[in-house]
């Protein structure tokens, strides 16, 4: 005999909606093994998964902020307690580079070609600048694979990434060198194996600087590497819209943000300090020349202008350097 | 009469055949409360949440939620107070066999 009823009515707390959404992000998980897990419907799953996604969304404003009040401008720490980049670096204020985030495309949602990248795969380009205290300062995701990284600069400075006239930040030399992003020489060693691999010290001032300017640098290597740590699913195609992988992407960064402020280093950043320096970036000297068409919207006076702030830079380092070498020896 | 002339004979029998093909239409839409109970784990997901976040190791907390507890607190509290995401309440009609019933009652 069956009998019709209202099954018992059951509260789904907040706490265990974002233990969905987590369970999700944290394994790459489909939504059809949640739903075995939780034990609800792959519907109630997703409703759930769109509802966290979007309320991390509605508060990324806030918790991925640009530098812009006295105190968040000030020379960061990790800046002025390294004799190796103050005062050189005394004006820069992050880093910026671009990560490709593998995606799903549904047939038809868009031309699948724009969006496989220069590895091979099918992604989305995004454009990540963060400080060098390991939080993000601004995220333009959804971009297609296969746009290069200075185009995507370009559309986020139009979108409202901005920077204070006397500050820059350190790029790599994907970008083109303007006085707000300032990039590695071109032709010299550039990546820490390079230098990890030969004992020889570094040779002139264009070398010392490239030196130095990769281990400031190496924080965006390290953001992406703590975020693609603690949430896989950034690692790995999923099969939502596509208009929801790229909200993913600002959320997590977002949830990083948050576990970041309100959580102090833990241990994913520290094994991320401990792991990245040799990985510094996997595609070895490729980086140097990935992007031979760049765009570069700035004026000429302006390239002038960064080269000579670059040259000084380096050329201050360099005479540095050889007077600490001659007072150790 | 042959089978054929009955369905296409004459506009009562025409209709007897619509009435029919409503009734089965009618009866289809109750099929999927009938069906066989798919998820059967005596631990729901509201438990196995309320398990993780009762737990005094931080281990489990943190290998679950690769967060810490105060973090997640911090952001539910966050969420919370800014009405972004709220406890919802929501119920599911469906047919129980009796014995499933009684026993539900029971637990």
């Amino acid at each position: 005999m069956s009998i019709l009823t209202l099954a018992n009515y059951r509260y789904i707390t907040v706490e265990h909606q974002l233990h969905m959404f987590l369970s999700i992000v944290t394994n790459s998980a489909s939504t059809r093994t949640t739903a075995s897990r939780f034990q609800h419907s792959s519907e109630t799953v997703n409703r759930y998964f769109n509802r966290v996604l979007d309320a991390l969304d509605q508060i990324s404003s806030e918790y991925i902020t640009l530098p812009t009040s006295a105190a968040t401008l000030a020379v960061p720490a990790e800046i002025t307690t390294n004799p190796k980049f103050y005062p050189y670096f005394k004006d820069c204020i992050g880093a910026i580079d671009g990560s490709l985030i593998p995606v799903s495309i549904r047939e038809n949602e868009a031309s699948v070609g724009a969006y496989r990248c220069r590895k091979g795969f099918l992604a989305q380009n995004v454009l990540a600048v963060c400080s060098f205290d390991l939080t993000f300062q601004y995220i333009l995701a959804g971009w297609e694979g296969a746009a290069n990284d200075g185009r995507v600069l370009e559309d986020a400075l139009q979108k409202g990434f901005t920077i204070p006239t006397d500050k820059y930040y350190l790029a790599d030399a994907g970008y083109g060198l303007t006085p707000n992003f300032l990039t590695p020489y071109r032709g010299v060693r550039y990546h820490l194996k390079e230098f990890a691999q030969g004992t020889q010290r570094p040779q002139n001032a264009k070398e010392i600087f490239n030196l130095r300017h990769a281990s400031l640098r190496n924080a965006i290597e390290r953001i992406f590497g703590v975020l693609k740590k603690r949430f896989p699913i950034l690692k790995k195609q999923c099969e939502y819209k596509l208009g929801t992988q790229v909200k993913l992407v600002k959320a997590l960064c977002c949830l990083h943000n948050f576990i970041r402020i309100n959580g102090g280093l833990d241990e994913y950043y520290n094994q991320a300090t401990d792991s990245e320096p040799n990985s510094i970036d996997d595609d070895g000297n490729l980086n140097l020349g990935r992007h031979l068409q760049l765009v570069e919207p700035v004026t000429r006076i302006d390239r002038g202008i960064a080269k000579e702030k670059r040259d000084k830079i380096a050329e201050k380092m360099w005479q540095d350097y050889l007077k600490h070498i001659r007072y150790t020896s | 009469m042959s089978l054929q002339s009955a369905f296409y004979s004459s506009q009562s029998d025409d209709e007897e055949l619509l009435l029919l093909l409503g009734g089965i239409y009618e009866a289809s839409l109750f099929v999927p409360l009938i069906r066989e109970p798919f998820n059967i784990s005596t631990l729901t997901g509201e438990e196995w949440t309320r398990e993780i976040l009762s737990c005094d190791n931080p281990r489990v907390f943190r290998e679950e939620m690769r967060m810490e507890r105060e973090v997640f607190d911090a952001l539910c509290c966050s969420l919370r107070v800014k009405n972004l995401l709220r406890d919802s309440r929501y119920s599911s009609l469906s047919i129980l066999h009796q014995d499933e019933y009684t026993n539900a009652g029971k637990l």
